[in-house]
């Protein structure tokens, strides 16, 4: 088959951006004074990237290769690769005037081929299949820039993002790129004033146009360039926090924001276990539809109407947290870069808002302590969540529960710091997964095993024997469901559902009785 | 060249057997054969070779390598481009008439009288008389196997 260097699917796979590119790059940016964000950039390059390569095998192919191409005239001693014979070299011997009716100029050619064969050609005919070979499809998806967007944005996105952050000469903010060396030089003093206003504030936010009214700053240059200088020396400055959603670009006191935000609470900390998740998928799809785990792939899917009510449990709960599951997460405000987005929760029995805190790396939604606190909810209990009418508001809520008692799994701490559960009657407010439920009368005590890391310092495989072993005392069959100990042994250390699943399905001493439901074998209860 | 030892088949043929034309029995046995050929080409291309004899040879180019193959340049003509034509085979021609220009318009390929049957609108039988018989008509006949 002709050989030919055209533009394959593997180029745009394997395509690593060279020096040319960020030339190109740098050029473009400098060409439209404007800042221009990863997207357009990348268009940009594939465009540049498929007229060069066109420009480049059009040439290589005419010039070096010589390719015999029937509508070329030829002369005696010319040396030819023919396409359709694996591009072997040939040498014109003869050239004389061909007859057929259908091609009126028709010249003959005898070659004789490095092999000795000889062979006569068709040239200077116009119309014949082998004069397009080199010619490049107008169908191709690889030569069309949309298609090749489309189809390869995310590995070009990173690509390009990675050689875009490693050049000192470029700069990014919220998205966007410019060379550093047109940057206006923004002041300290202006800072320090941003500083002040945001303090005044309580931290902020506050929009960057707004910053730059009230400290005053200005200069005779584009107004938008001067916008992004001043982005970018807020966001050089460790005391400043880019905070807004996706679009918006928001400016928060670092110092000012809450220690769960800057810090990931104890309780949600995780040390990773590899296992094989594709076995485990069926029996996590059994679970009950209200489990979110931001440390799972798999997740619960909501429903249809943007509101998910999730049942908590015990780290988010005492971190006065929700997690960033892939499902919640698609309801959460996001941002393009910055690591902490802050939003607004809204109260919807009685529209009080508050604020909150999208934690985008380590995948959860700070801000909803007190709202627990004050409406006495419990692990397990059912939150309600829902966007909101406004982009960055979210309404949260619960459903009361009839009931004023219910009998609930509690968990008692010994002097030893050794958990018990015992079924006991408590005061619920909110309507709970039963599975999940679980009365903790004195968390003080319970952190103490958290601070002291006891079960996170142990295989997982004996915390999940130890908790099922005090599960499997609350009935006399001895059964544990899979989700009754994934919220059980999340009560002292954080685990998420599949490892659970994992552990259970292949302890040698646990029997998998169907439904989620597991036993002791009869030898080691 | 046409092949000296070629021997008939013995094997009676069928409604199932291929036919074509024979060019090589015909130009065994008929020396005017190419004249005859020749008043099939349309009226372009018998004015275009008129001052050529009638072997003359025509520079085929292959439609995929562009290869030069000399031809027969009545016949190459003829079942490339005049028995293309719509008007190549008109429906009032007589049953062997219609064969032969079939024969023409498809390059030669070979056809079944079962296939033929459907094209001249005639019974297979009738066609396998015809054409399977003794007599050859316009060198129409069966495939016959290479002799070894």
């Amino acid at each position: 088959m002709f050989a030919s260097n055209k533009i394959i699917e593997e180029y745009w796979i394997n395509l690593s951006i060279n020096e040319k590119d960020i030339d190109y790059i740098y050029n473009l940016l400098l060409e439209k004074e404007i800042p221009l964000s990863t997207e357009i950039l990348l268009k940009s390059l594939i465009d540049y990237r498929i007229k060069q390569e066109k420009e480049n095998s059009a040439k290589q192919l005419r010039s070096k290769n010589n390719v015999y191409l029937p509508r070329d005239e030829f002369h005696v001693g010319d040396k030819l690769q023919f396409p359709s014979l694996e591009m072997k070299v040939g040498e014109v011997l003869n050239i004389r005037d061909g007859f057929n009716p259908d091609f009126e100029n028709l010249k003959v050619i005898e070659v004789k081929f490095e092999s000795g064969d000889s062979k006569v050609f068709a040239s200077n005919i116009q119309e014949h299949p082998l004069n397009h070979i080199l010619d490049i499809p107008e169908d191709d998806p690889n030569y069309d820039p949309a298609l090749v967007y489309n189809h390869h944005k995310t590995y070009l996105s990173d690509c390009l993002e990675t050689s875009l952050t490693n050049n000192e000469d470029l700069v990014k903010i919220a998205g966007n790129w410019f060379p550093r060396s047109l940057l206006i030089d923004v002041h300290v003093g202006h800072l320090n004033l941003a500083e002040a206003i945001l303090e005044e504030a309580n931290g902020g936010p506050i929009p960057t146009y707004s910053l730059m009214e009230q400290v005053e700053l200005k200069a005779n240059a584009d107004s938008k360039l001067l916008e992004f200088s001043f982005d970018l020396a807020l966001q050089e400055d460790k005391r400043f926090d880019e905070v807004g959603p996706s679009g918006e670009t928001l400016w928060f006191l670092n110092a000012m924001e809450p220690d769960s935000v800057k810090k990931v609470p104890i309780y949600l900390k995780y040390r990773e276990n590899n296992i094989d998740h594709l076995p485990i998928i069926k029996y996590l799809d059994l679970f009950e539809k209200n489990i979110y785990d931001e440390l799972d792939e798999w997740d619960s899917h909501g429903d249809e109407n943007n509101r998910i009510i999730i049942s908590l449990s015990y780290p988010h709960w005492r971190s006065g947290t929700l997690p960033l599951s892939s499902t919640l997460e698609k309801m959460f405000p996001t941002a393009y870069e910055a690591p902490r987005v802050k939003f607004t929760f809204i109260n919807e029995a009685n529209n009080d808002q508050f604020p909150g805190w999208v934690v985008r790396q380590q995948k959860y939604v700070y801000g909803l302590k007190e709202w627990y606190q004050k409406n006495n909810l419990m692990p397990g209990s059912l939150v309600i969540v829902e966007k909101g009418k406004i982009p960055g508001e979210i309404l949260i809520q619960f459903e009361k529960s009839r009931q004023n008692k219910e009998w609930i799994k509690t968990v008692l701490i010994g002097s030893d710091l050794a958990i018990v559960f015992a079924m006991l009657k408590q005061s619920i407010a909110a309507n709970f997964n039963e599975r999940m439920a679980i009365f903790v009368p004195n968390p003080d005590a319970l952190d103490e095993i958290w601070d002291k890391n006891i079960y996170q310092k142990e295989p997982i495989e004996k915390t999940v024997l130890r908790i099922m072993r005090e599960l499997s005392k609350l009935n006399p069959q001895g059964q544990v469901h899979a989700q009754e100990l994934y919220a059980s042994i999340n009560v002292v250390r954080r685990c998420p559902p599949s490892l659970v699943l994992h552990q259970l399905l292949h302890a040698p001493t646990i029997e998998y009785l169907g439904d989620l439901y597991f036993k002791f074998e009869e030898k080691d209860k | 060249m046409p092949d000296a030892n070629k021997k008939f088949s013995l094997v009676k043929p069928s409604v199932n057997t291929t036919f074509h034309i024979d060019f090589d029995w015909w130009q065994e046995r008929d020396s005017n054969w190419r004249i005859f050929l020749v008043s099939f080409l349309c009226e372009k291309h018998q004015e275009l070779f008129s001052d050529k004899d009638d072997s003359f040879i025509i520079d085929a180019v292959d439609p995929e390598t562009a290869e030069i193959r000399p031809v027969d340049g009545v016949l190459h003509t003829l079942m490339n481009h005049c028995a293309k034509k719509d008007d190549f085979i008109p429906d009032n021609l007589p049953m062997i008439g219609r064969i032969f220009r079939i024969f023409l318009a498809n390059g030669n390929k070979p056809l079944t009288p079962l296939q033929l049957s459907e094209m001249v609108n005639r019974p297979a039988r009738t066609i396998l008389v015809t054409i399977g018989g003794h007599q050859v008509y316009k060198g129409l006949r069966p495939i016959q196997a290479k002799a070894n």
